[in-house]
């Protein structure tokens, strides 16, 4: 790509600063939004209005306040055993948050050091790693996850086991990735000159390369556990009654789609602008660790589309 | 091409294989599956015979050792709830999915190549602004409660289309745009951002100075070359769109293989589960070779040993 010549378009090869600008006001929308979700999980019992499990059976499938039979105290009305719509999202924040992290935190134990080791070694370490990860890229996500629910049955830890333990190919993969570039720059050769052990390189001079595209790789993954966890859920294969949960509540709103369509709307979108700040927060932490960076390993290609890919 | 179709048998080959060994692990490890299969209260001659029904007494390797025979043999025990052969079971039902899958790929590919051209073409301008917000936010949204919402839209309050069943084309309508809209951001997003490379590339500039019109360059040359990775994209989508053709089958109520899996998850009818799981897994690996070839005869590069740009 010869940069100075003249291109058949004149759009400028970098994105302008108009477009930077929209980007940071993007990512502190986003920012503010999760933000606030994050707060409203950690203070759930302080802000509801109601316990998330108690129902008054007087009062069920109440509609949301503005409508006509709505009530000023449940704000966005009651599900089918009467318990209040509102209190039962804000306290689905907390398993949707929780499994995000955690589950995403187990994928990265897991994938990180088997990247590490695959692309540091390199020969049969590495392609026993390689195929492994070929093989379990085969199998769709959700459908081993679906799977592994099944037999193990539902429960939080299960489903932070499940998710974790099938989302950490993508790890693998990328920090692969980068690691075979890193290894080839010369800070490398010269530690190892200095009779530096390979433990130590990998540890010290290696693994503070990855960290930008770890980042990268677990802000996305974050977005696509609290997806996952609302599928497992809406499925009966996740958190269990009467915990609430996004995908949970969605599943027993599904029943009244034809009466009370609340009772879907709300907790999908809950999820939608919960994943959708997660995202674009990533988006821009993406383009920020692009900028800073001195290499470009995945971040001129999609990350999205990336990590969709090895992900599936 | 004999050749590079040769390796890619070779490599379907040994990923199924790997499938197969990790559907194994998953069913057979990940807890105990007796107590799954069998309702809480039942006896201990039930579980026993389950037990022996499902050889769990013997050693794993044991196991592991019968069940790729079985696997091998095309014999995979029969349903536990009507006493079909398990593999007839969904044979039967993966026609219908394989034409909704079909459809929402096709469907994808159309919608997303378009947008991601156009996108590419006014880049910043609010087309490409539009498409991108409308991308990120498709990315975001549980493709189950898309369905729900268009449901609810143009099936119970517009009633335009049927809510769910199975039936004439009508009833493919919403099934479908929820699947494609799960798949257009990303295939939107690679054709965007091939899309702004090849606009770049030197043979471009070339045929502009050959003096085509704007259109033919980039509509027959500048997408003819981002084709290739976009391929690979729709192959690669398979398995979240398989993913996605299993829940669905189960919002819309239609009959297919996803919904035969879930039915038999919650029935707990192993053997059914096992197969619908490797059928899935086995047309997955197929979509990717199947790209990876298609691929190959676009590019040169990739058939004669290269790697595609």
């Amino acid at each position: 790509m010869m940069a100075e010549a003249g291109t058949v378009r004149a759009v400028p090869r970098r994105r302008t600063t108009a477009w930077r600008t929209g980007a940071g006001t993007a990512a502190k929308i986003s920012g503010g939004v999760l933000l606030l979700v994050i707060v409203i999980a950690v203070f759930a019992p302080l802000i509801a209005p109601h316990p998330p499990n108690t129902g008054e059976l007087s009062q069920i499938l109440l509609p949301p306040a503005w409508m006509k039979g709505g009530s000023g105290s449940h704000l966005l009305g009651t599900d089918s055993l009467g318990r209040d719509e509102l209190s039962r999202l804000i306290y689905g924040a907390r398993i949707s948050l929780l499994v995000g992290l955690v589950a995403t935190l187990i994928a990265g134990l897991v994938g990180v050091p088997l990247g590490l080791l695959s692309g540091y070694l390199g020969g049969l370490a590495d392609s026993v790693i390689v195929g492994f990860v070929n093989i379990m890229t085969a199998f769709p996500f959700l459908l081993l996850a679906l799977l592994v629910a099944a037999v193990t049955g539902p429960g939080l830890k299960n489903v932070l086991l499940i998710l974790g333990l099938t989302g950490w190919p993508i790890y693998t993969r990328v920090i692969r990735s980068v690691v075979l570039e890193l290894r080839e720059r010369p800070f490398v050769s010269n530690a190892r000159v200095l009779g530096l052990s390979h433990w130590r390189i990998m540890t010290r001079h290696v693994m503070p390369g990855i960290w930008p595209t770890f980042l990268v790789i677990s802000s996305l993954q974050v977005g696509y556990m609290i997806l996952a966890e609302a599928f497992l859920s809406y499925l009966g294969l996740g958190v269990p009654e009467p915990t609430a949960t996004w995908g949970g509540m969605l599943s027993d709103g599904s029943q009244y789609i034809f009466s009370q369509w609340w009772l879907t709307a709300f907790p999908g979108l809950a999820i939608l602008i919960t994943v959708l700040s997660v995202n674009v927060l990533s988006d821009s932490l993406r383009d920020l660790t692009a900028q800073a960076g001195p290499r470009k390993a995945a971040d001129d290609a999609d990350p999205a589309v990336v990590l969709r890919t090895y992900v599936n | 091409m004999l050749r590079f179709a040769g390796r890619q048998l070779m490599h379907l080959i040994v990923v199924l294989f790997g499938a197969v060994t990790i559907t194994f692990v998953a069913l057979r490890l990940s807890g105990n599956p007796v107590d799954a299969l069998l309702p809480a209260n039942a006896t201990a001659q039930e579980r026993q015979t389950l037990i022996d029904q499902l050889g769990l007494n013997r050693g794993i390797a044991d196991q592991y050792g019968r069940f790729l025979g079985q696997v091998v043999r095309g014999d995979m025990g029969n349903s536990i709830i009507n006493g079909q052969s398990a593999i007839r079971e969904v044979a039967g039902q993966i026609g219908g999915s394989l034409v909704l899958a079909g459809l929402a790929l096709a469907v994808a590919a159309v919608v997303g190549i378009a947008l991601g051209m156009l996108s590419a073409e006014r880049r910043g301008g609010w087309l490409d602004r539009l498409c991108r917000a409308a991308a990120a936010i498709g990315q975001a949204a549980p493709s189950f409660w898309l369905g729900l919402i268009l449901i609810i839209v143009f099936a119970v309050r517009l009633k335009l289309f049927p809510a769910s069943g199975m039936g004439g084309a009508r009833y493919l309508v919403l099934p479908v745009v929820t699947l494609a809209i799960a798949i257009v951001p990303y295939v939107m997003r690679l054709t965007r951002t091939t899309m702004l490379g090849v606009l770049d590339a030197e043979f471009m500039r070339f045929h502009k100075a050959k003096g085509l019109r704007p259109a033919v360059i980039i509509y027959r040359h500048g997408l003819k070359n981002c084709l290739p990775p976009v391929i690979t994209l729709l192959g690669l989508q398979a398995g979240p769109l398989l993913g996605g053709v299993v829940i669905i089958e189960y919002v819309f109520g239609r009959s297919g293989v996803g919904s035969l899996l879930i039915s038999s998850i919650y029935n707990r009818d192993y053997p059914v589960v096992q197969v619908a799981v490797l059928v899935i897994v086995a047309v997955v690996v197929l979509a990717n070779v199947a790209a990876d070839l298609a691929v190959a005869a676009l590019d040169p590069r990739v058939r004669l040993g290269g790697r595609a740009a």
